[in-house]
């Protein structure tokens, strides 16, 4: 078969001055939402918010949202170490770490209470022996 | 026994562009081949002032989409039944027109949704088509915007979402990628570079960088022998300078960019595979579009198999809720192999769900928990029916 030669598009075509895409600003919104510090990512039902008070940037152009992704994307790396959940009451949620280590807390609280109490019962099970 | 073709299958690379429909690419191709199920001249939608207008051959690659055509799930609703609202309403896809009417309120322009494009204008799909196997009856998954729809390919369900604003965090069905990796096989998602982002990018946030190359690694592991079993390929989503300071096209063929671009990518991709002769040999690459983006096709969409989840009113902009029973506009699907025979048409229903079915049943065919959508969707993989690979003279090559 012969070679298809697939022309290019003329120089005229470029224009990052072009109003971005909703495809754009949502990708955009997306980034800026991830890079965040975990108390800080908002998501109900799926949807991404702004928590209130902070408010993500509009882009208004093609090169706006290139040069947005450009700085954001990088950060993905780190932000990839932060936790990743979803808030059904509307209400950002704080690092499960936290949660983790309380909950574990508590573990241990209560294996240390379970085992003093054993340790106690087999001494006055000793003493019982020995009285005998 | 399989077929040859299939078992020698290593890789299944995904192309994934961006909103246009299969009249609108590939509606030509009826006039050569009469199987292919696109223009024959009867087509049309009646305009805001009720005149008819028919499709045809008169798309530009650029600026006459400008602004882009409407595809919110109301928009897309309103395009396929026309306003009608009634229970027992039938998809006609007569509201094209009349809805670019409503972004555009300019009578005359809005009749440019219903052009389609000249075979030759697009020689790379249109040759793909005609030379391996066009699919007459892919669908979008959803009839709704982007983000929804690629949710489709990557999860088998888009979770109940019908719109743009969508995270999925610790969901119930695993994308494709994670049952991959967990089958200790190989997948990634080639973003074009570092100013054009993956959709996925953020949901898929915990498996940095393991799931994510770039174009430019796309052709080097390639080259190299190194592509992963599955590949999913993002075209460039905005017209940017690179870091060299070169002007770079967006390549995704979203309105207003221009589509030629996009025949360049897809071209690009196709030699990169062809040029390792081994790689060829054991790959099959699909390409497709996410949705319609607004422009017309005459084709109703099927119904299909619910997957549970529902979409409420707020949501879908009707008034009414959606059940994800029924598929999105038609979209061009080509798959190209050298095991698939030259002139293939298929007529069975396709949708974005085939492909995490596809990819999971040929690489990790353990991997159960699945949407029954996925489950109920059909495959591709089975189109790879010649006993030998065709020869190097016999499938296209592309110069750019």
């Amino acid at each position: 078969m012969a070679d298809i030669k697939v022309p290019k598009p003329p120089k005229s075509a470029f224009n990052p001055n072009r109003p971005a895409s909703d495809l754009l600003k949502y990708q955009v919104e997306h980034l800026e939402w991830a890079v965040r510090n975990a108390g800080e990512r908002l998501v109900v039902d799926g949807v991404v918010k702004a928590r209130a008070g902070q408010r993500i940037k509009p882009v208004r152009t093609e090169a706006d949202a290139t040069k947005r992704m450009s700085a954001l994307i990088p950060k993905l790396a780190s932000a990839a170490e932060l936790p990743f959940e979803e808030s059904s009451i509307g209400v950002a949620r704080s690092r499960p770490k936290a949660k983790k280590s309380s909950t574990s807390r508590n573990a241990k609280r209560t294996t240390k209470r379970k085992s003093t109490l054993k340790a106690k019962r087999t001494k006055a099970r000793r003493a019982k022996r020995a009285k005998r | 026994m399989p077929p040859p073709g299939l078992d020698a299958l290593r890789h299944v690379v995904v192309v994934m562009m961006e909103n246009r429909s299969f009249d609108h690419m590939l509606g030509s191709l009826m006039a050569i081949n009469p199987a292919i199920d696109g223009i024959d001249g009867t087509q049309s939608n009646p305009d805001s002032q009720g005149n008819l207008v028919k499709a045809e051959p008169k798309a530009k690659y650029q600026s006459q989409l400008d602004p882009d055509p409407g595809h919110d799930f109301d928009e897309v609703d309103f395009q396929i039944f026309a306003g009608d609202t009634t229970v027992n309403r039938v998809p006609t896809m007569q509201g094209f027109v009349r809805q670019y009417f409503e972004k555009r309120r300019d009578v005359k322009a809005s009749r440019q949704v219903m052009h389609y494009f000249a075979k030759d204008k697009l020689p790379v799909i249109t040759t793909l088509a005609t030379e391996f196997c066009v699919f007459n009856r892919w669908f979008s998954s959803i009839p709704g915007p982007t983000l929804c729809n690629r949710a489709f390919a990557h999860y088998g369900t888009s979770f109940g979402h019908v719109g743009m604003q969508i995270l999925y965090p610790n969901v119930q069905f695993k994308s494709v990628y994670e049952r991959l990796q967990a089958a200790g096989k190989t997948a990634k998602i080639y973003l074009f570079d570092l100013q054009s982002a993956s959709m996925e990018i953020v949901n898929l946030l915990q498996h940095q960088p393991q799931f994510f190359g770039t174009y430019r690694q796309f052709l080097d592991d390639c080259a190299t022998g190194n592509l992963p079993d599955y590949s999913f390929i993002e075209p460039n989503y905005t017209d940017h300078f690179s870091d060299a300071g070169e002007a770079i096209l967006a390549s995704d063929q979203h309105p207003d960019h221009h589509v030629l671009e996009g025949e360049r990518f897809v071209a690009s991709i196709y030699n990169a595979i062809k040029a390792n002769q081994a790689l060829w040999r054991s790959t099959a690459m699909l390409l497709t579009y996410d949705e319609h983006g607004g422009i017309y096709d005459h084709v109703a969409p099927p119904g299909c198999t619910p997957d549970g989840f529902v979409a409420q009113p707020a949501d879908t902009g009707t008034g009414k809720p959606f059940l994800f029973d029924r598929l999105g506009v038609r979209v061009p699907a080509v798959l190209v192999s050298p095991w698939v025979p030259r002139n293939t048409v298929d007529n069975r229903d396709f949708e974005h769900a085939s492909i995490p079915n596809t990819v999971t049943e040929l690489f990790a065919p353990l991997h159960s928990e699945r949407s029954v959508r996925e489950i109920a969707s059909n495959t591709f993989h089975d189109l790879l029916t010649l006993a030998a690979p065709r020869p190097d003279h016999d499938t296209p090559s592309f110069t750019l």
